[in-house]
């Protein structure tokens, strides 16, 4: 088989490498889907390019107790907290879904932000 | 209803720039209550939990057409039947049955 030859060309659509420093992003969109199993907190930029995320999973809830408010607002915590510092100065939160993760995750979002 | 991406349907998309139903704006220093309860009154306002759960199950022409009749049959009966009224009448019904009891005379003669 013949070795495959790199292709060279700028992709400004790509995704950020860790290899920069961090980024100052002031405005910022945070996605929330708050499913009845799991929710899940995404921070992106305006463009839709993924900052940090996090999930109840990960913040090590299990079965049943994924889809308590209590644990959205751990995860919602938890994916704030790496963006707070970068000085993010406003915010969109887009929530999708029906679940009990809605209310508990805007009120997280909405405790770091003012305390 | 335009089919070009069949989610958008109920979307208000001629008011809002992306695909979302209901749009809240925060007040500078306004409290998480009041912010939620904004919140969870425009998605009431909206409908969108009532498409939700229509959506959650198949439903066939025949259980849809009933279940539009019935729903246009509980809005009727809600607008015929206010609740204030009701409530005025039992109070009046309270003050008739105390005036007739001081009335009574219970003392023989």
């Amino acid at each position: 088989m013949a070795k495959a030859i790199p292709r060279i060309g700028s992709r400004r659509n790509g995704r950020i490498g860790s290899r920069k420093s961090a980024r100052r992003i002031p405005k910022g969109v945070i996605h929330v889907q708050a499913s009845f199993n799991n929710t899940i907190v995404t921070v992106t930029d305006v463009r839709g390019r993924v900052v940090s995320w996090s999930s109840v999973g990960t913040c090590g809830f299990k079965g049943t107790r994924r889809g308590t408010p209590f644990a959205a607002q751990t995860a919602a915590a938890n994916a704030i907290r790496t963006v707070v510092d970068q000085g993010m100065q406003r915010v969109e939160v887009m929530i999708k879904s029906l679940g009990l993760g809605r209310d508990a995750a805007l009120r997280a979002i909405h405790e770091v932000v003012y305390y | 209803m335009s089919v070009v991406c069949p989610s958008f349907v109920h979307v208000n998309t001629l008011f809002f720039r992306s695909a979302y139903n209901v749009q809240v704006i925060m007040d500078e220093n306004e409290p998480d209550e009041r912010l939620i309860g904004r919140f969870r009154r425009d998605v009431m306002r909206a409908g969108v939990i009532q498409e939700c759960k229509r959506r959650c199950f198949f439903e066939n022409k025949q259980d849809e057409s009933k279940k539009r009749k019935s729903d246009k049959a509980a809005k009727r009966n809600c607008r015929r039947r206010p609740q204030a009224r009701n409530f005025t009448h039992d109070r009046q019904e309270a003050t008739k049955n105390k005036k007739e009891e001081e009335e009574d005379n219970w003392d023989l003669p």
